[in-house]
Parts: structure tokens; C-alpha cells; sequence
């Protein structure tokens, strides 16, 4: 059953490191397809590293499975499972240089000199690594470390491409370029990958699928606008972008009883629920100025602007709830601090999110 | 010069070295002076150090083939301890750093607790073990393999048996100050690449810590060379080493121009032992 749905297959992965009580991944179960590109996104410390780990065979887990292309991976050692992994740390051989770490998964294969040499070649231009071939590891910058470091991996022409926090270590510029160069690289060779960030940014931006992880659990697996338009739990909603979390009852169909704002219109996706519910607005989807038709409105005193560059972010008291606003620059004239505004946003913009740990 | 060492003005940096340096010049430099000029004074018909200079006694060392043979068993000895040494005390370095158990510091610490106890009594014990009335001789007779026990503490196999464990905690010390080079992860992505446990070790973990077993080679090597204890306890009076012919020649000779003239000849041996050891390195890390 080698299906594209589930070329790499994870199932209830879990592990629990000796000495803690906790378990750093939990019931981890997750499919991609071929060609895809997933990335593991969470705070650190999640268990990000040691999914990535048992999925390369480095950490054994204490149950579950991993199956690549419907075949199992349990008991498969590490040199035959033919897997590029690019580790934080780059983990180059400090002895060799550039072209021999390149060329290094190739030696062990016993590929003939010809056909290595025409491979490192690849590589090396797919790189722009070319003038560095002879260079030693521990006189190149980071940047050309991460490149020899995803040379080195694809070289061997994966099954599996996994990458750990690869732009971790890199200066803010290089991060945007290398992950830019990332995603066209892996698109063209349309190689499976699992990417590892902490960075919400990079991972809704290089994903096809995001898996977002707290606590050791995967708290949500979808496309990047699934998980930022329709974030399943607060714990993703806060994580990824900002947002207002109100606590409400369910009032009547359409509207809930929100405290300390009143009566609030609901869009229709919303389903009835028990007791107090969380509901969840985005800063940029919160109006200034006269409210739209069928708008939530209210008042709200400004308690703090901060500048952005291209926005603002506008800090308010809507009597007890506290409503965070982002407004594109310039600013509407007559915002200032202490001032009273009308603030109001339309109810498709309101989500229903779960209470952690429920 | 970096900037932080411009940063100190240099009376700083003078004070600083001064206590080294002077350590090193009251017991060392000038004993080694002393010595070479003790090596090149005359000697009158009974023994007496006359004022001059001559380099007789240089003349007759190495005229004599028995320095030269001496000379080659002094090396010879050095190479088979290191030989043996090293190999040894490797997969114990590289246990020592590897371990996750609880008792690691423990056992870090019993590898090298024999340098605590001194040379001279761990002498003995290997007499005690290798004697003709030893361990070994006892178990070998009671087996009925022997019917009649045989020397093994007398002459080289012995000594450089004794040498081999007593140096060894130092090759496993230095062989261990090394292996931070060697960082789990490079190994296992040379397993990912597609290395099999075999050409992990070959490819990888060999060649970085060769530096270390090198060092680790020189340092058994040379404090071989250099002992005395051991080979003339072990050696029975069998086994000629410059070390052993320089005490002789202080102690029961008293001449004392032919030790002067061994001293400054050994000390030339570690001299150009050392030089080909840093050759050889430097030659390594332009290789890679
Ligand atoms: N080798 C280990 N031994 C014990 N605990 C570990 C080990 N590696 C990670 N952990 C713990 O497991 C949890 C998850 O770690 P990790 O997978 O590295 O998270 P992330 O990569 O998301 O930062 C953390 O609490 C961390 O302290
Ligand atoms: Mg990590």
C-alpha cells in the first residue's frame, strides 16, 4: 500500500528520555506525501529534535513506527537508510575538505571515481560552492557550512531529506536567502523533506504541510493558511501570529456572551458549545473608525501605540477585555494615548479555539 | 598578535612568565649547562676532573658499538612500549568518554589511580607477578603445562611488560584530552551518508583523533626512554638502556664525562624524535 498520501508515515511515535518523567514526544503520528515538504514547528524544547531523530533512526523510539514508501524502519541501520540529514550543529568532518566531505556518502557506496566526481560537480555548482572545493571546513563562513552541509546530504540523493534547524546559526539576511533557496532546491528535486524551526515565519513560508508541536504533542497538522486562518487550539493561535482570546458562553445561534464585551455576533462554522469557550481574533482583522455592516463594535480606551515600521501596534481596554490592534502605517489622525475609539470587526473574522489540553 | 595580548603592556606579560621561566632555568637550563661542560673536561688517570676541554669522552661513546647497541635498545624499548601502550589504552579512552553510566568518574578515576602509587612499588608488583615463584610460574606449574618454572622477570619482554601498564594511564590521559575533537554527531552522519560501522571508525574517528595517538605515542615513547627504575629492576642486569649505562656511569663508575656525554646524546635522541613527530603532524594536516 505505497500510496503517495503516505510515502513517510509516522505512527504514535513516542519517547521518554531516562531520568524525566514527561515524555518528549507523545503520540506523534503524522503522514506526508511525496515530494512534500513538512515542517516541524514549535517552541524549543517541544521535542522537535527528538521526532527528527527517531524519524532518522538516531534516537530509538520506545513505541511506535516509521515507515518510508509503506516499508518499516524499525531495525534498519542507520547506513541503509539512505537518508540526507543536515544537523544544527552541520556536523562536517573537521578533516576533510569541502569536495571529500561532499563526496564522503559517495566513497562509502564505492561509487566509481567518474561517476563521483561528476556528482560533487552537481553539487557543488547546485551549491554556488565552486572556487571553495579545497577549501578546509573550519575556514568557511556559516552560510557556505550550510551549503556544503545540504551538498553533503543530497549528494547521496536521499530518500528522505531532514534538516534540523538549518538557518538557525545564520545572520538574519542569509536566513531569508538560504530558505528561499531551500524551497526552490527541494520543489525542483522534489525530495521529501522534514524541516525542523522554531521560527514561525520560516515554517509557514517554506511549507507544504505544518505540524506545530508544544509539550511534546503535535497540536495541529495542515496547509500554512490552514494553520494560521483556522489555528485548532490557543496554543497555536498565540503561537503563530498574534491574536485577542475572549472568553465567552454561548448565548443563542450566531451570538455568545462574551465578558466584558457583551452581546457578539458569530459566524455560522461555529458550533454550540458548554460553559466558557475561547474565541480568538486576529490584531489585523480589528477595525478602527466607523464599524462595516453586520460589524461587532465597541469603544476601547488606547493604553500604548508601538511603531512597526509598516504598521502600528495599538494596545486597548475595552472595559474589562484588553484588545490588541494592528493598524498599516500611517496612522488615522486623532489616535493618541488615553483617547477613546470606536474598534469593530466582522464576525467571520471570530474563531472558535480549544482550551489547551482539551 | 591579537589585540587583547597588545592590550597588557609587555612588563605585564614579562612578570607574568617570570616565575615560569625562572623554574625552568634553576632546573633545567643550568643543570643541562653543567652538564655539558662537566661532559668536556679532561679526566686525569685516576679519575679526577682537570680544567680544559676535550671531547673525549664524546669520541669514546661513539666509537664504542656497545653505545650504539645500547643506543638501539633504548629505542627499541620506547617503540615497543608505545607500540603496545597506545593500542591499549585507546578503546579505554574511548570507552572513558562515550559511557552514559552513572559510575563514569569512578572509572575514569581508577584508570589513572596507578600513577598514584610510585613506580618503584608497581616494579615490584610486576616482579611479584612474573616471578619464578609468581603468579604466572605458580598457576602454570599447578596446571601441569610446566614442570619446571621459567624466569620471565629478567630482560626486555619483561620490562617492556612493566613499562607498558605503568605508562599507560599516561597515554590514556592524553589520548582522552583529545577526543573532544570528536563529536557524536560527526559520526552519525557519517552512518546517515551511508558508512557501516568499520569505515566509520577508519574514515572518521580514526583520523581525528590521530593527533592525540600520536602525542600519546611520543609522551609513552619518551618517558620510556628516559625511565630507570623499571628496566633495572625488570631487566635483572640484563637489559641496557642509556638510562641504566648513565646511572651506572655516575653511581658505580663515577665517570662522570662518558654520562655527561650520554645525557647530551639522549637528550639530542628526544630532540630529533620530537622534530620528526611535529614533521609528520604538520605533514598530516595539510593532507586533510
Ligand atoms: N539526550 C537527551 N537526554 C535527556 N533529555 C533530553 C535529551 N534530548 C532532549 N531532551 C529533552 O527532551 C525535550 C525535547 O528536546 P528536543 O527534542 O531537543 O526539543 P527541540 O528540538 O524542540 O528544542 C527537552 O525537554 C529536552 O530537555
Ligand atoms: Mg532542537
Amino acid at each position: 500500500m505505497v500510496d503517495a498520501a503516505s510515502y513517510l508515515s509516522i505512527r504514535n511515535l513516542r519517547k521518554t528520555y531516562p531520568g524525566s518523567a514527561v515524555p518528549a514526544v507523545a503520540d506523534a503520528t503524522l503522514m506526508l506525501e511525496r515530494g512534500r515538504m513538512l515542517t516541524l514547528l514549535g517552541p524549543s524544547g517541544c521535542g522537535k529534535t527528538t521526532l527528527l531523530r527517531m524519524l532518522a533512526g538516531l534516537t530509538i523510539p520506545d513505541s511506535g513506527l516509521v515507515l518510508i514508501g509503506g516499508r518499516s524502519m524499525v531495525g534498519v541501520p542507520l547506513h541503509k537508510r539512505n537518508m540526507g540529514m543536515v544537523f544544527q550543529s552541520y556536523a562536517l568532518f573537521p578533516h576533510l575538505n569541502v569536495v571529500r566531505n561532499i563526496a564522503f556518502g559517495l566513497e562509502v557506496r564505492g561509487l566509481s571515481d567518474t561517476a563521483r566526481r561528476r556528482r560533487v560537480g552537481d553539487m557543488i555548482d547546485l551549491m554556488h560552492l565552486g572556487g571553495l572545493e579545497h577549501r578546509r571546513v573550519s575556514d568557511l563562513s556559516g552560510g557556505q557550512r550550510q551549503r556544503v552541509a545540504l551538498a553533503r546530504a543530497l549528494a547521496i540523493e536521499p530518500d528522505i531529506l531532514l534538516l534540523d534547524e538549518p538557518l538557525a546559526n545564520l545572520d538574519i539576511k542569509l536566513r531569508g536567502i538560504m530558505r528561499d533557496e531551500i524551497r526552490t532546491l527541494q520543489r525542483r528535486l522534489g525530495i521529501t523533506s522534514v524541516f525542523v524551526t522554531h521560527d514561525q515565519e520560516e515554517a509557514l513560508s517554506i511549507a507544504d504541510v505544518v505540524a506545530v508541536m508544544s509539550g511534546g504533542h503535535i497540536r495541529q497538522i495542515g496547509t500554512p493558511v490552514e494553520i494560521y486562518d483556522r489555528p485548532s487550539c490557543r496554543f497555536v493561535a498565540s503561537f503563530i501570529g498574534r491574536g485577542n482570546f475572549l472568553s465567552a458562553r454561548y448565548f443563542a445561534p450566531l451570538c455568545a456572551d462574551v465578558d466584558g464585551l457583551g452581546r457578539m455576533p458569530l459566524p455560522d462554522n461555529i458550533r454550540p458549545w458548554n460553559g466558557t469557550g475561547t474565541l480568538f481574533v486576529r490584531p489585523h482583522h480589528i477595525h478602527l473608525g466607523a464599524p462595516q455592516a453586520g460589524a461587532y463594535s465597541c469603544t476601547a480606551r488606547v493604553e500604548d501605540i508601538v511603531y512597526a515600521g509598516d504598521r502600528y501596534i495599538i494596545t486597548t481596554q475595552a472595559g474589562q477585555q484588553r484588545l490588541c490592534v494592528e493598524q498599516p502605517a500611517p496612522l488615522p489622525a486623532g489616535i493618541s494615548i488615553g483617547q477613546d475609539i470606536p474598534l469593530s470587526w466582522l464576525p467571520r473574522d471570530t474563531r472558535f479555539v480549544w482550551e489547551d489540553g482539551t | 598578535m591579537s589585540e587583547s595580548m597588545q592590550a597588557h603592556p609587555r612588563w605585564l606579560r614579562g612578570l607574568l612568565l617570570a616565575p615560569g621561566l625562572l623554574a625552568l632555568a634553576v632546573t633545567f637550563i643550568l643543570p643541562l649547562i653543567w652538564l655539558g661542560r662537566v661532559s668536556v673536561l679532561p679526566r686525569s688517570g685516576d679519575g679526577v676532573s682537570l680544567p680544559g676541554f676535550t671531547l673525549q669522552a664524546y669520541q669514546h661513546v661513539l666509537g664504542d658499538g656497545f653505545y650504539w647497541w645500547v643506543l638501539w635498545k633504548t629505542v627499541w624499548l620506547g617503540i615497543l612500549t608505545a607500540a603496545l601502550a597506545v593500542p591499549m589504552a585507546f578503546p579505554i579512552a574511548l570507552f572513558l568518554a562515550r559511557t552514559t553510566t552513572r559510575w563514569r568518574g569512578v572509572l575514569a578515576a581508577l584508570a589513572i589511580a596507578p600513577l598514584l602509587t610510585s613506580t618503584v612499588i608497581r616494579t615490584y608488583g610486576w616482579m611479584v607477578i612474573l616471578g619464578r615463584h609468581g603468579m604466572i610460574n605458580d598457576m602454570l606449574l599447578w596446571s601441569g603445562l610446566l614442570t619446571m618454572p621459567v624466569r620471565l622477570d629478567n630482560g626486555t619482554l619483561a620490562t617492556v611488560i612493566a613499562l607498558t601498564e605503568i605508562l599507560m594511564p599516561y597515554a590514556i590521559i592524553s589520548i582522552l584530552s583529545n577526543l573532544g575533537r570528536l563529536n557524536i554527531e560527526i559520526e552519525q552522519a557519517a552512518a546517515l551518508l551511508g558508512a557501516t560501522p568499520l569505515q566509520v571508525f577508519r574514515r572518521v574517528i580514526l583520523p581525528l583523533l590521530l593527533p592525540g595517538l600520536m602525542t600519546a605515542a611520543l609522551l609513552v615513547f619518551v618517558l620510556a626512554v628516559s625511565s630507570l627504575v623499571t628496566p633495572q629492576l625488570m631487566g635483572g642486569g640484563r637489559v641496557f638502556v642509556l638510562a641504566t649505562e648513565i646511572f651506572n656511569e655516575t653511581t658505580v663508575s663515577l665517570n662522570w664525562q662518558i654520562a655527561g656525554a650520554l645525557s647530551i646524546l639522549l637528550l639530542l635522541l628526544f630532540g630529533g624524535v620530537i622534530s620528526v613527530y611535529q614533521r609528520i603532524l604538520s605533514r598530516m594536516e595539510e593532507q586533510f
